[in-house]
């Protein structure tokens, strides 16, 4: 009997607490499961049942898994806490009673076996049974083959089971040397402290509100993608300071402003609210600042992972205009001509029709592409060092256009003499009149002409990463000979460029081969051509094999988005819910208090739904406004990865929202079904 | 016409599966008149805390009647109840009661704030009684920051602020140290002299030796009253004493 006494003190203290316990070993069992499912999808079994991007999915689905690993820690640490701290009360009573600090940690010691032996054996369970669901799902997503026996990953199991088993430990030990450090009287006394008034902290509250608006500042004045990489992270840790600062000593101040204010105090409809308000935000400003950022987390991640799947199609359109698209470079400007041109066309048409490949044009330009650096109205193509920051947002595409690759694309009829041009500007205005191209000493300058000709762009994949500049002008060779810019560097700032992008109609090869095949053909015919055979370098890209490619990237970041989000979403729910417990047990008494001094039971209802209300949609006002202001600078991000539609992106982020927005208040409802249970249930 | 009147006053509690039954109170029977200072003994369970409640109006008695200047309590709907307890009833509570999200002066407005008085009134009202109960320089403090006997004086300038037709006191010494009871009594007196009805339940002696009148409650029954009549607070307090004796004695037999 002895011997399962402190066994049986340890589940009679976890069945009395169940209130806070259940809780705190769903999540447990929740984390456990996914990440041994995120390991399960990295191993090659799964992905080898991926048509393409095995490694890519892999290297995805660890990088989530390790996420999931270092949230546990930090979340099940923070959780823990608060349960130790709830029933410190318990404890104390068991140390007055006679209890020394050794039964309790043998107490602790128990019902941490219990707590995660429970939650270890039916995660890796769980685990083991939805592994199979989520691999169906990817593979299925991804459009590979689907299999379906149930398969058991032991080394993930063993890697899973051991990865938790040291958080556990580290808990464990947190707990006991909590208890082992504290008096039996503090013990008692801890969850009863008088609480002091909080203080309007005009300082922390002021930095807050400052802090936010610079985070906001550079999000929307951001308009280059690449310093967007850098500057999104700073942003983001700006916020994050931000929100708490704001939180904790901003919203007390906002309460001692309006306390201020007599006539707005003293109202029956404010009194009692605003100055509870702000104990209850000293207590929940950490929480709230918390969920607020995990929500503002979900939706960024919601949005532009949905985002980038459901953009996938778009992009590869954008990415690859034809199915094979050739791009040619030639390494000197005489050679840039349409009898040139014309004979590959022709090399091309007669191999497709040789081998009935049904071959459609879909575009088909040439230009002289020069990068440079932009200032005022020059634009100099001196060398320039990449890695400054301060260069990059001054770096311009130039595109050379000659007027009558201009006129056959619009349908104008426009003449240019030597020295004139038309500009068109992509994120860079160009309304001067005048354009000054610098190399080294030489300098030609262009009038611009001014026109009312609709925007004109390239199809280039980088555009809107890089600002472009179209220049149409009466001939491309004879501006970058002038300035002395060869093309036969194979990295140099110069490029004579033909793009030909064609679709095929063809099921006989993959399109690989039969890019191929075409190429081979045309090196082949232009070998014996003295003035083209090792001057020019023709390049070829497919949309089936490297679409592929990319799709799948973008469908594993869809799925490890969506996973993530529901840990994120769980640990909210626990944090609220806790909340909720912790402020019911507070304002049960307080309900007595009013009650007793002549408040109607209406009123006091009316107060606390009120704050309750306020305290609840705080976080996802802000999550909201985050959101909002993060947009452009994610767009931006979402540039980098091909998605240029504004319009897929505000779709999802609305979507996102609104989901997460009916989520949050059926949370609400449940949580604050559990607060009023408490507060009547004491009175 | 008396200001407060109790006749066949009955409460009997039930379990909650309608098992045994517990009477509290069994036929209570008194009268206070305006201006009167009453104090109510009686050992723990001999339900005072039972009968001021009712008073007070937070619970329902089974049987009889609680008249309040020609108000019956039980014909009050619970919707008005609370208006009238803030409106005709001050109350000094043995835990002060006091709300630690409010300074001592919120505290004290609350009641106030709650019938829709304005600032100015207020502060009106608040400065004679704050300078009577020694209070003016607490009032910004907070009741986390002041000492018990401080707390029960802001809960009396809360019960009185709305200038009461008769102030409720459960145990109001109960949670003080003899030098603050002595004060707060002193208080009591004070306000009862410029005409404040006081209804005070205690089983200090002491406490009570300072009423004009002791209700003694045993069982559930008015089982005897003293009045002080020209006797000094010591003597009374000797009578105060004797009466009770007899009465524990008379439990004895």
């Amino acid at each position: 009997m002895k011997t399962l006494f402190y066994p049986r003190l340890a589940l009679d203290g976890l069945r009395k607490n169940k209130r806070m316990v259940f809780p705190y070993i769903l999540t447990c069992i929740c984390m456990i499961c996914m990440f041994y499912i995120l390991m399960f999808l990295s191993s090659d079994k799964t992905t080898s049942l991926l048509p393409r991007g095995a490694s890519t999915t892999s290297l995805i689905m660890v990088l989530g898994a390790v996420v999931i690993g270092i949230f546990s820690l930090i979340f099940l640490y923070y959780t823990n806490s608060f349960l130790i701290r709830k029933r410190a009360g318990e404890f104390g009573l068991y140390n007055v009673l006679g209890m020394n600090k050794g039964n309790l940690c043998k107490i602790i010691t128990f019902e941490t076996l219990i707590t995660s032996g429970v939650s270890l054996v039916l995660g890796l369970l769980a685990g083991i049974i939805l592994s199979k669901l989520a691999e169906l799902c990817l593979v299925k997503m991804m459009g590979g083959t689907v299999t379906y026996n149930l398969r058991v990953d032991t080394f993930y199991v063993i890697v899973t089971l051991f990865f938790y088993l040291v958080i556990f430990a580290l808990i464990w030990l947190s707990s006991v040397i909590k208890v082992r450090r504290s008096s039996a009287v503090s013990l008692l006394k801890s969850d009863k402290a008088g609480e002091k008034p909080p203080k309007a902290n005009w300082f922390l509250g002021l930095l807050g509100a400052v802090i936010l608006t610079v985070a906001y500042y550079i999000a929307i004045t951001i308009d280059n993608p690449i310093q967007a990489i850098f500057l999104f992270f700073l942003a983001v840790v700006l916020v994050i300071i931000a929100t708490y600062l704001l939180m904790i000593a901003g919203s007390v101040l906002l309460c001692r402003i309006l306390q201020k204010n007599k006539k707005y105090y003293y109202d029956p409809a404010h009194f009692v609210s605003v100055s509870s308000m702000a104990y209850r935000m000293k207590r929940n400003g950490a929480g709230l600042a918390s969920i607020a950022i995990i929500a503002t987390m979900v939706l960024v991640m919601l949005s532009s992972v949905s985002c980038l799947w459901f953009g996938s199609k778009d992009m590869l359109a954008t990415r690859f205009p034809g199915d094979i698209d050739y791009t040619v470079r030639f390494n000197e400007g005489k050679l840039l001509n349409e009898t040139n041109m014309d004979a590959i066309k022709t090399l091309i048409k007669d191999y497709g029709e040789e081998h009935d490949l049904g071959i459609e044009p879909v575009l088909d330009i040439y230009y002289a592409e020069i990068s440079g650096m932009g200032e005022g109205n020059r634009i100099c193509f001196d060398d320039y060092a990449e890695e400054d920051l301060s260069t990059v947002s001054k770096i311009r595409e130039v595109f050379l256009i000659p007027v009558s690759e201009y006129n056959k694309k619009t349908g104008n009829d426009i003449t240019l003499q030597t020295g004139e041009a038309l500009a068109f500007g992509s994120k860079c205005n160009m309304d001067q009149d005048t354009l000054e191209l610098v190399l080294g000493n030489s300098i030609i300058i262009l009038q611009l002409l001014k026109t009312d000709a609709k925007a004109f762009t390239i199809e280039n994949s980088l555009r809107d990463i890089v600002p472009e500049i179209v220049l149409v002008v009466s001939d491309p060779v004879e501006i970058c000979e002038g300035l002395g810019l060869a093309s036969d560097d194979k990295y140099g700032p110069m490029r004579y460029m033909w793009k030909y992008c064609f679709n095929v109609d063809q099921t006989s090869m993959s399109m690989m081969d039969c890019a191929n095949a075409i190429r081979r053909s045309v090196d082949d015919s232009l070998e014996s051509d003295p003035h083209m055979s090792c001057n020019y370098m023709l390049f070829s890209e497919e949309r089936e094999t490297e679409g592929v490619e990319l799709v799948s990237a973008n469908g594993s970041m869809f799925f490890i988005g969506i996973v993530l989000s529901a840990v994120f979403i769980l640990a909210a729910v626990l944090i609220i819910y806790y909340k909720q417990i912790s402020e019911g047990y507070e304002d049960s008494k307080r309900f007595e208090v009013m009650r007793k001094v002549g408040m109607t039971g209406k009123e006091i209802k009316k107060s606390i739904n009120s704050q309750l209300l306020v305290v609840f949609f705080i976080p996802l006002f802000f999550a909201g406004l985050h959101l909002a202001f993060a947009f452009p600078m994610i767009k931006k991000l979402l540039i980098l990865f091909g998605i240029y539609t504004t319009g897929l992106f505000v779709i999802t982020t609305v979507i996102s929202f609104g989901i997460f927005a009916v989520f949050y208040i059926a949370v609400y409802k449940m949580t604050s079904n559990v607060y009023y249970n408490i507060v009547s249930g004491v009175k | 016409m008396s200001l407060l009147e109790v006749n066949n006053l009955k409460k009997i509690y039930k379990t909650r599966f309608g098992g045994q039954e517990v009477e509290a109170l069994r036929d209570v029977n008194f009268v206070v008149e305006e201006g009167e200072f009453v104090a109510i003994m009686g050992e723990s369970g001999s339900g005072k805390t039972t009968l001021l409640n009712i008073l007070a109006a937070l619970d329902k008695a089974t049987a009889g009647k609680v008249v309040l200047s020609g108000m019956d309590l039980s014909g009050i709907s619970e919707k008005e109840i609370a208006t009238f307890r803030r409106d005709n009833l001050g109350f000094v509570f043995q835990e002060f009661n006091l709300l630690d999200t409010f300074s001592l002066e919120d505290n004290i407005f609350l009641p106030l704030v709650l019938a829709g008085n304005n600032y100015k009134d207020m502060r009106d009202r608040l400065a004679p009684i704050a300078e009577k109960l020694g209070i003016t320089e607490l009032l910004k403090k907070y009741p986390y920051e002041v000492s018990g006997g401080q707390k029960q004086r802001a809960a009396v300038a809360r019960a009185l602020i709305t200038d009461p037709k008769i102030i409720l006191a459960d145990e109001p010494t109960g949670a003080l140290d003899s030098k603050a009871s002595d004060e707060l009594l002193r208080l009591f007196s004070e306000v009862n002299a410029q005409g404040q009805t006081i209804l005070m339940v205690t089983h200090s002696a002491k406490a009570a030796s300072c009423a004009g009148r002791v209700l003694f409650i045993k069982d559930g029954e008015v089982f005897h009253q003293i009045y002080r009549g020209e006797n000094s607070n010591e003597t009374f307090y000797q009578k105060i004493t004797e009466t009770l004796t007899m009465l524990s004695g008379g439990g004895n037999r």
